[in-house]
């Protein structure tokens, strides 16, 4: 609407200088005309005037096409108009009738050129005619009769009120039409505020949450069952952030901001993300989801993943939702071009369908067609405008079929370019298997169900160029069975049950496969596998491949980093401590020396004293914010300020702030939650490419400061008794912080033991009056609170927040010793359910029993601190951990070595490898004393 | 009907404008033409639709039609030639695409075998080339042989009637049908061109000047006269990106004014909506004798 507004005005001012454009060139023949018959009649002064005339009005169109200047054009035409006008008026042209033609001035005039200038130039012609008809100068020009001389500038006058009263009128609905366009301006403003806010709010708890299980993913000793639960946690958390999304992508849409992110991937793990979110949608709807993917389709792809994604999800999602009974079938092909493929999806479901008057409206934005029959179905209506300006914006096309009451079918097509043109799934040895395929398609209530798996199976078949039979009676593959051996079958879990003696019995000698719904899974035999509905291409290779196969589902859910950097530093800059958390976690497999600060001055304190490669750095902070840092940061003096890469870090991933962050000097931006994908190309992009290395075995492995808890023997977990108070809920935590009861535990030691500090700093920043470092402060407290299982806590520090925006001091006044006693409160009862003693008096390090310890010379504690050098040279962590481990049984002299090896060991801890080497260096020059 | 063994197998283009099921079921193999944008190059119908181009177009972009090269073609006639003993391609008339140069490529390439793949220049388009596919696959179901079949599409090309009304001269422009001069009076005058086969080339037949809705109505009245003369079993109202609207408007009017058995309502493909532009529509029929 806002858009349409504008474009009639842009276009409403086009077309008056157009218009006027065209009404001067016409002016300009019409004198030039004239000029050529007064030259034909021999009248000489009428030739020079309107010779003149007429190369004014084409000096004029000249004018119009160089400048298109409205203002220029009215006075400079107007003026010529007048003269001529008058000109008629004195001379009365033809037996006086050319007076006439003064009559056309008010309305061309104050049409054409508006109330300002064409007004002004009738009254002013009607002022200059009445003056020379009403006095005795008109006794000089031609002899009009007496009637007209009193009765024409009468009559000219009534005209020219009458013009300039329908103009004003127009005028003023003109304005009303401005006016509205503001209005909308701010009402759209408004609405982006909303959507600034919103997303912040619901993106920084689903930070924790997506950000832990990413966390939990990457480790290495859980079992398949937990990393598939946890896969799903985050991939429900995504789903969440796709509803804000939407809105937001629309947003993007509609100002033209969306930004398409080129990069490789694997269709695999696009595919898997999407049927794991159909699985989910389902539920237990009686419909199946049968998906067709071209075997063929290259591993490396290069294009917007994540977009093609989202308009797959959205496709699909549409399909559950409208589909009652029956099937939802995906098919995902390619076609081969010299660029690359084009990448083609299908969606086809057995739904309501959608009429042709729906067709027509369908790909609207906010509109769900039909609503009487959809009433039931969630949804913003923006799905499908999202999808198709999307697909369109990465040079592709969708598309949609549809028969009312039988269904539809979505299709998309991208064309993509093709990094690694290997299929991206394929069978090892394809001349061994000779498999079948069990299905009793009596069970299937809509024929096109039993057609589509007829179908997919003999693709599978051509596509894979396997033997695979299909089988959809019982006695017909007992006889098949008898006469020749598979190597593998496949069959329903109906199947099954109804023929549990059969199957199990030849699973001794065939690979019996039965494929089943999550939801009502059954126990089987160990003899016998279970794969997951659906059934396509990769779950029946990964079957004859003999893979694991959680393991080949998605190389995304064990989060593998394609390189590490493990002499970058990083320095992330975060108040938020469990952000921190999330972030530090998220960059460990990349090797990093990462540090944190919670705050825009000690970050630039710590980039004074070190040398940084990238810094990651929080848009909303206590004191200084992010912009207000990095603006401080590049006006320090040095180029290497000035260059160092640094990267917003924020959940506010609304329109345009990509834009604001790099108007205040910094790189780029990451939004939170933090997809690895996201992380991944900013390291890329950012980091200098000489600290970029593949990925050795030996950096995969799992992060040392983790690996040194396993090398321990590992003790049962102490169970500790969950915590139900008004105050505390950890079960609320534990969902908060991603599913994980060790991970909740961490974070709620870190908020125990800031705690105190922070609380003495709210009351600081309270007692100052210092209300918007007091708003962030408690900004912080709200989400820490909720992440942690504190919904009591975490409201009231969101409505002094809320207060704090909004000017409302008296109620801060009024609340906050309420709301720093709840947080002494709940920080109590953190520090009771985790055992740890109250930080008030600190404990002085327990002496080491000198006359224990093994007394060796300073020469082999030099070994020691050599060989700490050397590893922290290599970044390795285990080894100074072992050495330091080692060194500290010792003593030289008095010199009990394990304190000073502890705070080396400390640094390594926390990956500062430099000040563990220089540590290592300073004990030696002790012992040397 | 579609699978048993046959003497003659029929081909034909995307560009036939007949629905795939109709094709399917007279067992009719179709190649689709390839569109190409300033991103890549699209299948029409499968990958790229007509109100895709449309889209497309109306953004600012640019679109570009072309037939499959030859090798497809190739591929294509000796697929065909595994089922039948001969292969008849109907083709898009060769005075507007490659189509039939490219065919007759691929029928050198095949060697001996190529003897058997007869290319026919069907001297139309859109689903005036349809009736000739119909014709042809129908004829192949009876057993008729390849010459039988030629001579009777010789016979039937001249008297199908291929015309279209375009909404504007903006389209015909941009693809050089017409000049600039011609699409500027027609924005100006609100001049509706109509276009119709002669002797395998498109050209301007007359204007028709006034609303488009009047100008609809005026074009069926006119493109229908002579409905003696008229073969009622059957016609096609072809269209691009017209509205519902005006679709049930147009099939009343030609069902007011002649009736048919079988009034198809079918979609213009891509390319030939990328040449004529939205709105256009045509109402195409055979007529008894020429």
């Amino acid at each position: 609407m806002l858009k349409l507004l504008k474009e009639l005005k842009k276009d409403a001012e086009k077309t008056d200088i157009r218009t006027i454009g065209i009404l001067t060139i016409t002016l300009g023949f019409i004198s030039l005309f004239m000029c050529i018959v007064n030259i034909v009649t021999k009248s000489s002064v009428m030739v020079a005037i309107t010779g003149v005339m007429s190369a004014w009005f084409i000096i004029n169109y000249l004018v119009y096409k160089k400048w298109k200047s409205f203002s220029a054009l009215s006075i400079n035409t107007l003026t010529a108009v007048a003269v001529m006008m008058m000109y008629f008026v004195v001379t009365g042209g033809k037996d006086g009738f050319s007076i006439v033609w003064l009559l056309l001035v008010p309305p061309i005039g104050i049409f054409f050129y508006r109330l300002f200038y064409g007004g002004g130039c009738s009254i002013l012609m009607g002022i200059i005619t009445a003056v020379y008809m009403w006095s005795p100068l008109h006794e000089l020009g031609y002899a009009y009769s007496d009637t007209y001389l009193l009765r024409f500038p009468m009559v000219y006058f009534f005209e020219t009120i009458v013009c300039i009263y329908i103009n004003y009128t127009l005028w003023k609905v003109r304005k009303k039409q401005d006016d509205l366009i503001v209005m909308a301006q701010q009402a759209n403003n408004t609405k982006s505020d909303f959507l600034a806010n919103m997303s912040h709010e619901i993106r920084t708890p689903l930070n924790s949450v997506v950000g832990m299980c990413e966390l939990i993913l990457r480790e290495s000793d859980i079992s398949d069952t937990v990393r598939d639960y946890c896969f799903n946690i985050q991939n429900s958390g995504r789903s969440l952030l796709s509803i804000i999304n939407d809105i937001l992508d629309f947003s993007k849409i509609e100002s033209g901001k969306m930004e398409l992110i080129s990069e490789e991937f694997n269709i695999a793990s696009t595919l898997n993300d999407v049927i794991n979110m159909a699985i989910t949608r389902k539920g237990d709807k009686p419909i199946e989801i049968i998906v067709k993917c071209d075997p063929d389709i290259p591993v490396g792809l290069v294009g917007d993943e994540l977009r093609i994604r989202q308009v797959m999800i959205n496709l699909v999602t549409n399909a559950i939702k409208f589909t009652n009974r029956g099937c939802v079938v995906i098919r995902v092909s390619q076609t081969k071009h010299d660029y690359g493929i084009n990448l083609s999806v299908s969606v086809a479901d057995t739904g309501i369908g959608i009429s042709p008057e729906g067709l027509e409206k369908l790909f609207n934005s906010f509109q769900q067609i039909n609503t009487k029959k959809n009433r039931s179905v969630e949804g913003a209506g923006l799905g499908l405008a999202i999808s198709r300006n999307l697909i369109t914006s990465m040079g592709g096309f969708i598309n949609v079929s549809s028969v009312e009451g039988s269904g539809s079918e979505f299709r998309f097509v991208v064309p993509l370019k093709v990094s690694n043109s290997d299929p991206f799934v394929s069978i090892k040895e394809p001349e061994k298997i000779h498999a079948a395929c069990y299905i009793d398609m009596t069970k299937f209530e809509m024929p096109r169900v039993t057609k589509e798996y007829a179908a997919l199976i003999s693709e599978l078949r051509t596509e894979l160029n396997t033997d695979f039979e299909m089988f959809d009676c019982i006695a017909a593959l007992r006889r098949a069975v008898s006469e020749k051996k598979y190597t593998h079958l496949f069959t329903g879990r109906e199947e099954y049950t109804a023929n549990r003696d059969f199957l199990e019995g030849l699973s001794g000698d065939t690979e019996v496969v039965v494929v089943q719904d999550r939801l009502n899974a059954i126990e089987l035999p160990s003899r016998m596998k279970c794969i997951f509905k659906p059934f396509y291409v990769m779950t029946a290779v990964s079957v004859f491949n003999n893979e694991k196969l959680l393991a080949n589902i998605n190389e995304r859910r064990s989060s593998n980093v394609r390189f590490v950097a493990p002499k970058a530093r990083v320095l992330i800059v975060d108040d938020n401590i469990i952000n921190l958390k999330v972030a530090v976690g998220l960059m460990r497999p990349y090797h990093m020396q990462v540090l944190t600060v919670d705050s825009g001055r000690a970050a630039i304190s710590m980039l004074r004293s070190k040398d940084i490669h990238i810094v990651f750095m929080d848009h909303m902070m206590p004191e200084m914010d992010g912009i207000e840092a990095t603006k401080a940061i590049r006006s320090m003096e040095g180029t290497y300020y000035k260059n160092l890469p640094i990267i917003a870090l924020t959940a506010n991933a609304v329109n345009g702030v990509r834009d604001m962050y790099i108007e205040a000097g910094l790189n780029d931006f990451i939004a939170k939650p933090i997809e690895l994908s996201a992380l991944d190309r900013v390291l890329k992009t950012w980091l200098p490419r000489e600290l970029i290395q593949a990925p050795s075995p030996r950096s995969e492995r799992v992060p040392a400061k983790e690996r040194r808890k396993t090398e321990k023997p590992k003790e049962p977990p102490k169970e500790k008794p969950s915590i139900q108070s008004e105050l505390l809920s950890s079960e609320t935590g534990v969902f908060y912080t991603g599913g994980d009861m060790d991970a909740y535990n961490e974070i709620l030691e870190v908020y125990v033991r800031k705690a105190p500090e922070k609380h003495a700093q709210i009351q600081q920043l309270f007692n100052e009056k210092s209300w918007k470092n007091y708003v962030i402060e408690v900004h912080a407290l709200k989400s820490s609170s909720l992440t942690i299982g504190s919904k009591p806590l975490s409201e009231l520090a969101k409505e002094l927040e809320l207060a704090g925006k909004a000017g409302n001091y008296s109620l801060i006044e009024e609340k906050n010793s309420a709301m720093l006693d709840m947080y002494l409160k709940v920080a109590e009862l953190g520090r009771n359910y985790l055992n740890i003693a109250a930080p008030t008096v600190e404990e002085a390090p327990a002496e080491p029993d000198k006359s224990s310890l093994t007394q060796i010379t300073a020469e082999k504690a030099g070994e020691f601190i050599e060989k700490i050098k050397s590893a922290c040279e290599m970044f390795d962590g285990d080894e100074v951990a072992k050495i330091c481990e080692e060194a500290s049984q010792y003593a030289v002299g008095d010199i009990a070595l394990r304190p000073l090896f502890d705070g080396v060991k400390a640094d390594v801890d926390d990956f500062e490898y430099d000040s563990a080497a220089e540590k290592a260096a300073a004990i030696s020059e002790k012992i040397k004393m | 009907m579609a699978l048993e063994k046959k003497k003659v197998g029929i081909l034909t283009e995307c560009v036939c404008d007949l629905p795939k099921s109709t094709l399917r079921n007279w067992g009719v193999d179709i190649l689709y033409f390839l569109v190409e944008t300033e991103s890549g190059v699209f299948t029409d119908t499968d990958e790229i639709t007509a109100e895709n181009v449309i889209d497309h177009m109306e953004n600012g972009g640019k679109t570009e039609s072309a037939p499959p090269p030859p090798e497809v073609y190739r591929k294509s006639f000796e697929k065909n030639l595994r089922r039948y003993d001969e292969v008849i391609h109907v083709a898009i008339s060769s005075h507007i695409s490659h189509s039939c140069e490219n065919a007759e490529k691929a029928v050198k390439l095949m060697g001996d075998n190529g003897k058997r793949v007869h290319i026919f220049d069907s001297e139309h388009l859109s689903t005036g080339m349809g009736f000739l596919v119909l014709r042809a696959a129908e004829l192949a179901n009876q057993g008729c042989t390849a010459d039988k079949i030629l001579s009777e599409l010789e016979d039937l090309k001249a008297r199908v009637y291929t015309s279209f009304l375009a909404k504007n001269a903006d389209y015909l422009y941009r693809n050089g049908l017409v000049p600039s001069y011609v699409k500027k009076l027609c924005t100006a005058l609100n001049i509706h061109p109509v276009l119709a086969m002669k002797n395998g080339d498109l050209k301007l037949k007359t204007i028709i000047i006034g609303s488009y809705e009047s100008a609809c109505r005026y074009y069926v009245r006119q493109t229908l006269k002579g409905k003696n003369n008229i073969d009622k079993r059957s016609a096609f109202v072809t269209h691009s990106s017209c509205s519902i609207k005006m679709l049930k408007a147009i099939t009343e009017e030609v069902n007011n004014y002649c009736k048919f058995d079988k009034l198809t309502v079918t979609d213009a493909s891509a390319t030939i909506s990328s040449n004529c532009g939205p709105g256009t529509f045509g109402v195409l029929f055979v007529r008894k004798d020429m």
